[in-house]
């Protein structure tokens, strides 16, 4: 039922197809039923039009998990009292859950439903109640829960010794907890309500009526999932929970296309297939599909408009496609940036301040640096600009992508690219010595960038900072702060000549010999 | 310049001769101090191979040292400046006139080196106890082929000096132009 999650590069949930973000709260725990999930006790909760995730602070590979929200049955807040934090607990579906689960983890055998665990109980020292031990307890390794009634953690001592007990007698009409007969039908205890089908009894009952191995002892799948609100924040996640839940946008997904009138009688081919005559009926005939896609009501509403999106992206994309046929030279930012007035169509799973919570300015930070990592690598923006892009340049580059709408104060983003290495993010954020910020990939430290830059350069041939931005597809700022960096590691020297500054390689600290036998040496 | 490396051996102009940024001040460090090694082995080999024991800047920076007219570059007088001043550092070479720094004496030998030189002539020409004015000793018809013909006065005396220190000469005489010497 809790699905594991594949994070994109700078770890937020990749997102399915038609699915968007709706809301992101930090700070977030998980229960299963009544119990804490150990490792997912901090992270952040992105809620989905189609998933409710959790992603681990400290190990997101490892600890993500979400749920389906096709499978949420009810949504029940839980306001919080004294230290207890607010929550809100998704009631599953049995029978979704089934099928989830037979999908999602079918090499595991599911649990008989009606039988009930077998539990371990151990007596409360203050108000003798006894508790149930949770199912998935491991002695000494996860926390000891209170006694559900007075609230006391017990002593490890008392669970060590209850888990130790001997197990109830084989007889399975007398409770083992309070010694009352009972009938022998009765599966649990008259007075107590403990179980009364000892281990030994389960197991016979599994191998009867199958050759199914034995039910291991793991936790039974819960019902129940609850996030914890450590930081607040609860009211507008359950908001926008309810309204995803009546959407059931995840319906989308299966639903039929809108229907459209019938394409026209396509020309018989038999006359227009060679020649001139048959180039200009293949572009008429694309001129037709071009003028139906725009023509056929895409305009006319607002769900229509949303069901023709894809063709109209598809058409877009394809008159950018015919532009850009023609070879330029377009490696520079002006370029990227008409570049990306069209990487809106992408996916770009942006966030706004929006969905977070007010006032949690530290969580929107980091939100806004995961975005521009994962916008910056997915779109390969950063790629194209050689691996490393400016900060201004990323600030225009971002705020076109978001198309006027909802733009990034600069000082928010530079905020945000500070957080790049807090947060373990594959892009670093680097002042350079005149004080330029730049962005750049995590693996392109400066040793690996001086290292391809005498490579090119060689043994003997001089550049100046417009060849080097031209070769590696840099800004002109981005080359001479890479050229200069490259000096100061003594890995280029310079020639000021009339013509300006020239690179070349340091023929004063390296020597012919050892450059030819690195391999990297031109001449 | 390309009459002067036809008729010059091509060895005493180095491989950085002809790698232009040899003529621009590197501001990397460690690239500099090797630049200015390879600046200063450059005008000791050069000035040995001409017999240069003066060299004035304001011809030195229009000559083949300072300018490679191959490829039209050429060490810039602050530069040149600073690359001599840190010879000095070193003893390689001495300021004729300390302020206006336009001429420097170039030790592409020792004083100390020198005197040796000096005293292997005197030895193997037999003129030990014999008196020789110092013009006679630079200049005159029978130390002609010698490394130390054409000495500069002020070179040699440096040298002189270091020959009187160690007992092997003694100076007679104040004045430059008249000054003697005895060698024993």
């Amino acid at each position: 039922m809790l699905a594991r999650v594949s994070l994109t590069a700078a770890n937020r949930p990749e997102l399915l197809p038609d699915e968007s973000l709706l809301f992101v709260q930090p700070n977030v725990g998980l229960y299963e039923g009544k119990n804490k999930l150990p490792n997912h006790q901090n992270g952040f909760a992105y809620l989905t039009t189609h998933r409710a995730a959790y992603v681990d602070n400290a190990q997101p590979r490892k600890y993500s998990v979400a749920v389906e929200l096709k499978d949420v049955d009810r949504v029940e807040p839980y306001a919080g009292f004294l230290k207890s934090s607010p929550k809100i607990t998704l009631h599953l579906k049995v029978n979704a859950t089934g099928s989830a689960s037979s999908t999602n983890t079918s090499n595991i055998p599911s649990t008989p439903s009606p039988t009930p665990p077998q539990t371990v109980t151990w007596i409360c020292p203050i108000c003798s109640f006894s508790n149930p031990l949770p199912s998935n307890h491991v002695p000494g390794l996860s926390e000891a829960p209170s006694c559900l009634t007075c609230g006391i953690k017990p002593s490890p001592s008392i669970l060590t010794a209850a888990l130790n007990a001997p197990p109830p007698p084989p007889s399975s009409s007398t409770c083992p907890r309070c010694t009352f007969h009972n009938h022998p039908s009765l599966s649990s205890c008259e007075i107590c309500g403990a179980s009364l089908i000892s281990t030994a009894a389960l197991l016979e009952t599994s191998k009867i009526p199958s050759n199914l191995p034995p039910p291991q002892p793991q936790p039974p799948v819960s019902q129940i999932i609850k996030f914890s609100f450590r930081g607040g924040g609860h009211g507008s996640f359950l908001t926008h929970l309810r309204s995803a839940l009546i959407q059931r946008k995840w319906l989308l997904h299966s639903a039929p296309p809108i229907p459209r009138p019938p394409p026209p009688l396509p020309n018989p081919p038999s006359h227009a297939s060679a020649g001139i005559a048959g180039l200009e009926s293949t572009i008429s005939a694309r001129r037709n599909t071009a003028i139906q896609t725009l023509g056929s009501g895409a305009f006319e509403d607002i769900d229509s408009l949303r069901a023709h999106g894809k063709d109209l992206i598809a058409l877009a994309e394809s008159f950018k496609a015919r532009f850009n046929s023609t070879p330029g030279d377009g490696d520079t930012v002006s370029s990227s940036l008409a570049r990306s007035a069209s990487d809106i169509t992408q996916h770009l799973n942006l966030i706004s301040k929006d969905q977070l919570p007010s006032g949690d300015e530290a969580g929107w930070i980091d939100e806004l640096s995961r975005q521009v990592a994962d916008f910056l690598l997915t779109n390969k923006i950063l790629q194209r600009e050689g691996g490393v892009m400016t900060l201004i340049d990323v600030f225009a580059v971002l705020n076109r992508a978001r198309a006027g709408i909802d733009l990034i104060s600069p000082s928010d983003l530079k905020k945000a690219v500070d957080r790049f290495s807090a947060l373990k993010l594959p892009v670093r954020c680097k002042k350079m010595k005149s004080g330029l910020v730049v962005v750049r990939d995590a693996g392109r430290t400066e040793e690996v960038v001086a290292r391809q830059v005498r490579e090119w350069l060689g043994w003997d041939m001089g550049v100046t900072v417009r060849d080097a931005a031209e070769k590696f597809g840099w800004s002109l700022g981005v080359a001479q702060e890479e050229l200069e960096e490259a000096e100061r590691r003594g890995w280029v020297c310079r020639e000021v000549g009339i013509e300006g500054v020239r690179f070349w390689g340091n023929r004063f600290l390296w020597r012919r010999g050892e450059e030819e036998e690195e391999g990297a040496g031109e001449g | 310049m390309s009459a002067t490396t036809s008729t010059t051996p091509p060895n005493i102009y180095p491989d950085l001769y002809n790698f232009p940024p040899f003529f621009t001040r590197q501001p990397n460090t460690t690239t500099f101090a090797a630049q200015l090694h390879a600046w200063s082995t450059f005008i000791l080999t050069y000035c040995r191979h001409h017999r240069l024991f003066t060299l004035e800047l304001s011809t030195a920076l229009d000559s083949d040292l300072f300018h490679n007219k191959a490829l039209n570059r050429r060490l810039k007088p602050a530069d040149a400046v600073e690359v001599l001043e840190a010879m000095r550092k070193d003893g390689l070479v001495e300021w004729v006139d300390g302020a206006t720094r336009s001429t420097v004496l170039v030790y592409w030998r020792k004083p100390a080196e020198w005197a040796e030189v000096l005293y292997r002539w005197v030895e193997s020409v037999g003129q030990k106890g014999s008196v020789l004015t110092l013009w006679e000793l630079v200049n005159g018809e029978m130390t002609e082929g010698e490394e130390f013909h054409g000495m500069h006065p002020m070179v040699l005396q440096s040298v002189l000096a270091v020959m009187v220190k160690r007992g092997q000469a003694q100076t007679i005489g104040t004045e430059i132009d008249e000054m003697g010497v005895k060698f024993f």
